[in-house]
């Protein structure tokens, strides 16, 4: 056969790796101050490596976070090779949750027309709700439209979300508004390494999920981190 | 001497994912000639259904069967009837073939076919996957993909013949190989592993790779088509995707 006709790499197309949107809401208000926001410095960090070191997810997991106390985009999606270090968090003010949702929706549906202007392909998005207290210094009306639009986006398949209540104080009434379908969880002491070790896992196995798969949650696993 | 205008060409191979997880390849391809038609055919078994090799293997051999057997058919019905009959036939098949304790769910897998019958091309589509085409006209050599893959918002879903809307998600494609001064002279069918490598989504253009593995179908023997076939797929299954690689291809001589 004619070498010409050999192919090579130069003969392939390079296409974007698709996309697992992973938005992290984290209530990181003045009561988080000591070591609660420690632990959640040390799980965020813990969650990089782990996607760092998943041979698929390192490409194909983005990465957001928003803060609330007061709502701030810490970090806008990336993935690790565009942002390999998580910001370090700190804890201050208030617990404007509905705002912080709102900033992650809205960042979120910024990603996925980009997503689309692109042509990069991407999977069902994730959003982590994590609070140890209740709302307070938001608007209340934001908050409700905001549990609506969470509600709306995950029985729409367009959203997948998981509320996760830190400590005896956390308003577990509130996280199960925004979790339709799915009692909210709440973390065992300050285990946010344990959470955000599983938490790359399912990541990691969504990455790799095929037409046709069913990407089942690890509940074994959520046995590690989860008061049950 | 039956004079071959066409010849055939397929090939599937397990992607990295199911070599480490010991899963069977679910990808099937299938080539044919009978009654003067010539048939490539494609199928990809759904990740998570659990006898998805069975149900790509019946699906690749039911669209050759069918499409030899009634391209005429085919051809002159009215389209949505067409659909009908060919999700009917491949089910048929898929029922025979199902298991008891199973679900036909267990079966998924999506279909790709392209039949040429003298002047006359019928390709049909359901699911991921690209069917691409070759061709000539006025402004010289064009190479495009006749049908997209078909995914639902998110990287992970696509259509199956299987699913509820499948005779309305399938796409039917009824053309002329010479039609006024545009001539057809390849057809390529791949699954959604190579699509990763060979097909670019943002502005719908097929690889250069895709003109050469047809090149090599009508200029080499069908060992060297066979071998080159082979070789690129495991170039593109160990560079470019974690998912079973399969491609089938049809090229005029």
């Amino acid at each position: 056969m004619n070498e010409l006709m050999k192919i090579g790499v130069e003969d392939l197309f390079d296409n974007p790796t698709p996309r697992v949107p992973v938005a992290l809401c984290l209530d990181c208000s003045g009561s988080m101050n000591g070591e609660p926001i420690n632990e959640l410095n040390e799980g965020v960090k813990t969650f990089y490596q782990a996607i760092d070191e998943d041979e698929i997810a390192r490409f194909s997991a983005e990465i957001c976070i928003v803060t609330f106390g007061p709502a701030e985009l810490e970090a806008d999606f990336a993935t690790l090779d565009v942002r390999p270090q998580p910001p370090i968090l700190s804890a201050s003010g208030n617990t404007p949750m509905g705002e912080a949702v709102k900033l992650s929706l809205d960042s979120l549906e910024r990603r996925k027309e980009l997503y689309k202007e692109s042509g990069v392909d991407y999977y069902q998005p994730w959003l982590v709700l994590m609070t140890d207290g209740k709302p307070y210094g938001g608007s209340l009306e934001l908050l409700n439209q905001q549990v609506n639009r969470v509600t709306r986006m995950v029985e729409s398949r367009k959203l997948t979300v998981f509320p996760i209540g830190i400590g005896s104080e956390a308003d577990m009434g509130t996280l199960q508004r925004f979790s339709p379908g799915r009692s909210p969880l709440r973390l065992q002491g300050l285990k946010f390494s344990e959470f955000f070790s599983w938490l790359s896992k399912s990541v990691s196995r969504v990455s790799q999920s095929t037409p046709g798969d069913k990407v089942a949650l690890d509940f074994e696993g959520i046995r590690g981190w989860a008061e049950l | 001497m039956k004079r071959v205008v066409w010849k055939r060409c397929g090939y599937a191979r397990r992607g990295r994912s199911h070599l480490a997880d010991h899963v069977v390849c679910q990808d099937s391809v299938g080539t044919s000639y009978r009654r003067n038609v010539s048939v490539v055919a494609l199928s990809d078994g759904a990740g998570s259904a659990e006898l998805s090799y069975v149900g790509s293997k019946v699906c690749a051999s039911v669209l050759c069967d069918v499409f030899c057997r009634s391209f005429d058919v085919i051809w002159r019905m009215p389209e949505e009837a067409a659909r009908a009959s060919i999700v009917r036939a491949i089910r048929k098949a898929l029922m025979e073939k199902l298991p008891s304790g199973y679900e036909m769910s267990s079966l998924a897998s999506t279909a790709l076919v392209v039949a040429v019958k003298r002047n006359r091309y019928i390709a049909a589509h359901l699911g991921d996957g690209v069917i691409g085409m070759r061709g000539r006209d006025s402004s010289g050599d064009f190479l495009r993909a006749l049908s997209g893959p078909d995914n639902g918002e998110y990287s992970n879903e696509t259509i199956f013949i299987t699913s509820s809307d499948a005779v309305s998600r399938l796409r039917l494609y009824r053309g002329l190989v010479q039609d006024g001064g545009s001539r057809a002279t390849g057809f390529l069918l791949m699954s959604d592993g190579p699509e990763a490598a060979l097909y670019r989504k943002q502005d719908g253009q097929l690889a250069p790779a895709c003109s050469k593995l047809l090149d090599a179908v009508s200029c080499s023997t069908k060992g060297e088509a066979n071998s080159l076939l082979s070789e690129t797929l495991e170039l593109i299954a160990s560079t470019k995707t974690f998912d079973d690689c399969s491609i089938a291809l049809m090229s005029h001589v």
